[in-house]
């Protein structure tokens, strides 16, 4: 299967060009390309103009470069592009926030957007008290038939490595 | 029983004392929380670690079921709302024990909050009826031990210690002076230890604490990693009197991070210097659903808690002093085995309780210390012990030989370890002398008596001046002549026989 027709069946296919929207049929790779090529925005236009209460301050910038461990002149110049800068980046990192679920807390959200788990996406089981005691049986067996096969000591682990890394660095 | 520095301290007049405390304690699984690796202290270095302990690229962590079942059953024994949705949240920090690079623990959705635990006046050495509120409490793994050597020019890491389950506890800073404290952290470790929660054992690190002191509504100072009860206390005390003596001055305190360094509190960081943490939910770990049911079911299924079983061991059948009923409280397999030995030699052998309450407590565990043993009832079966102290009762053996035997008993030499205590007892010739006929013994102890005291005219003088008590000196010397084979009443008779009506 050529490049041009994986492209036209992801982007044809794509969740989240099909959210909400009717899309033109991607057959080509010269349609792809128009595709992309018209523009449906600015980013420039969507970033917003920094506010006088913007969250990223002079303090916020201070321990930023304490904990990074950097040595940086922060001047008064530096000190205020650096705060212009991170509060653009936040104003958009917002403002697509907004565009994907409407304003919401970001910590209640953040947890269940960003994961893969499946089980966070599936209708919630609760656990009841006899199934955490029948798991708790079960994982106890579990380890115990393993810590029979299992062959992994530390010891020997880091003895390993540190032979196969004699000969190198005796070599270098 | 009231310390008598604690008994004496009191905060000053317009310098009220406020503290709060995350207390971190080591579960009793049989395994690790997010690996399968078995959690047993005292093991060789790094020997229970797995390819997650060591965070190899590639491993995922697992929730060990058994460490969640256990920190319900705090939840529930503090009365704490458990979540029916808790969650995993990742603390990021650099340092040599965390191979991971962050910490797993709760911060966003925590396992339970609130709760209380109630300090009283009658069990709990507090001068009145306190009740102390729960904040949280949340699941988190313990970090690797760092081993520094004398001279802090290298350092040793043990993984064995890396993902143990803890829970940690904080509560509301309700402490108003160091009594409480103390009680509470008594308190908290003997429930946990009770339900077997947790093993108690602070030698290993089963237990550590981070104390929040303030000063009349002043900046909260944080002292952290108080290994021992007396370390909290210690450093508690000395922060406040720190704190006083600044204010004193007129000089601000600073919301900051100290360190304890066995006499005194050192900073560690201040407020601006906190450390960010980075906190992220772990993207590795599922959600906890719980069962709304689950608290009730739990709390239902929970044993007597310690005040209920203490209070009963003080009243009779069993007639414990408070101490040491608290003592057995504290770990469920010196209470079972106090309930077998008391129902054996009580129960079925009629014999009064105090005789099982002294050859438990006194002797048996005497005889623990003594060998600088911590107690292992394996060593030694109710029931054989038992059988021993129903000689003495019986008059077979003298209570020194008895003691002698339990020593052997708990030291066992291949040759003895098969035996019977009746077989022990004709193997080291221990059998009462008073078994010989009356008549017979009477004479050889006289004779004894008599060699004695010709041996030893300056003490008979002394006893013929009034110092009546030496006639102990002569006793102990007929003991250990007869190898404790003989009552030391039928010696102490004959003494006085033998002195008194010379």
């Amino acid at each position: 299967m050529s490049l041009s027709r994986i492209l036209c069946r992801s982007f044809g296919t794509s969740p989240i060009l099909r959210k909400g929207v009717i899309n033109q049929e991607l057959n080509s790779l010269a349609a792809l390309l128009k595709y992309l090529r018209t523009p449906t925005g600015c980013v420039h236009d969507i970033i917003p103009q920094i506010k006088s209460n913007s969250i990223v301050n002079d303090d916020t910038v201070q321990k930023m470069i304490r904990l990074s461990g950097l040595e940086i002149e922060s001047t008064s110049e530096n000190m205020q592009m650096w705060t212009d800068a991170l509060n653009t980046q936040i104003g958009f990192i917002d403002h697509l926030r907004d565009l994907e679920d409407g304003p919401s807390e970001c910590i209640e959200k953040a947890s269940e957007v960003f994961r893969l788990l499946e089980s966070d996406h599936s209708p919630q089981k609760f656990l009841k008290l006899s199934e955490l005691e029948e798991q708790v049986i079960a994982f106890n067996a579990d380890a115990e038939a393993l810590s029979n096969e299992d062959n992994f000591v530390a010891k020997d682990f880091i003895r390993s490595r540190v032979e196969n890394i004699a000969p190198m660095t005796a070599k270098q | 029983m009231i310390p008598k520095k604690l008994q004496n301290w009191k905060p000053e007049k317009g310098f009220p004392f406020k503290c709060g405390l995350e207390i971190h304690t080591q579960l009793l699984t049989k395994h690790k929380l997010f690996s399968q690796s078995v959690n047993v202290p005292n093991c060789a270095p790094n020997a229970n670690t797995s390819f997650f302990d060591l965070a190899f690229p590639g491993t995922f962590p697992k929730l060990n079921p058994e460490a969640l079942l256990l920190a319900l059953k705090a939840a529930a024994a503090l009365d704490a709302s458990i979540s029916t949705t808790s969650s995993f949240d990742r603390k990021h920090y650099f340092y040599f024990d965390q191979p991971l690079g962050y910490q797993i623990t709760q911060r966003f959705r925590p396992l339970a909050r609130g709760g209380h635990l109630q300090l009283s006046k009658d069990y709990d050495d507090v001068l009145s009826d306190k009740l102390i509120n729960i904040e949280q409490l949340q699941l988190e793994q313990d970090t690797a031990k760092l081993n520094y050597d004398d001279y802090d020019s290298l350092v040793s890491i043990d993984l064995n210690r890396a993902n143990v389950p803890l829970i940690e506890l904080v509560t509301k800073p309700d402490f108003e002076n160091l009594l409480q404290v103390r009680a509470f952290i008594k308190k908290y470790l003997g429930l946990v230890s009770h339900l077997g929660i947790c093993s108690g054992d602070l030698e290993n690190g089963a237990m550590r604490c981070d104390v929040n002191v303030s000063v009349a509504g002043g900046d909260r100072v944080e002292v952290k990693n108080l290994s021992s009860t007396s370390e909290v206390m210690a450093a508690a005390a000395y922060e406040y009197k720190r704190q006083v003596a600044q204010l004193k001055e007129s000089i601000p305190v600073e919301q900051e991070t100290r360190s304890w360094t066995g006499t005194k509190t050192v900073r560690t960081r201040s407020k601006e210097d906190a450390v960010d943490y980075r906190y992220v939910p772990d993207t590795e770990l599922p959600f906890v659903h719980l069962d709304p049911s689950i608290a009730d079911l739990i709390r239902a299924q929970l044993p007597e808690f310690p005040e209920t079983v203490v209070r009963r061991l003080r009243n009779a059948p069993y007639g414990l002093e408070k101490k040491y009923a608290k003592f057995l409280v504290e770990s469920p397999l010196h209470l079972e085995y106090y309930y077998k030995l008391h129902s054996i030699i009580v129960g079925e052998h009629k014999q009064p309780s105090k005789v099982v309450n002294n050859w438990f407590v006194h002797e048996l565990l005497g005889a623990f210390n003594k060998l600088g043993l911590s107690p292992d009832f394996t060593m030694l079966p109710a029931e054989k012990y038992a059988a021993l102290i129903l000689l003495v009762q019986n008059k077979e053996v003298t209570s020194t030989s008895a003691k002698l035997l339990l020593l052997a008993m708990l030291q066992p030499s291949e040759e003895i370890a098969e035996m019977s205590v009746e077989e022990m007892v004709d193997h080291y010739k221990l059998r009462n002398a008073a078994e010989a006929e009356t008549g017979d013994l009477k004479t050889a102890v006289e004779e004894i008596c008599k060699e004695i005291i010709e041996e030893n005219q300056d003490a008979v003088e002394k006893i013929k001046a009034g110092k009546h008590l030496s006639i102990k000196f002569l006793v102990g010397i007929a003991m250990r002549t007869t190898q404790g084979k003989v009552d030391p009443k039928l010696f102490d008779e004959t003494f006085k026989n033998l002195i008194y009506n010379e």
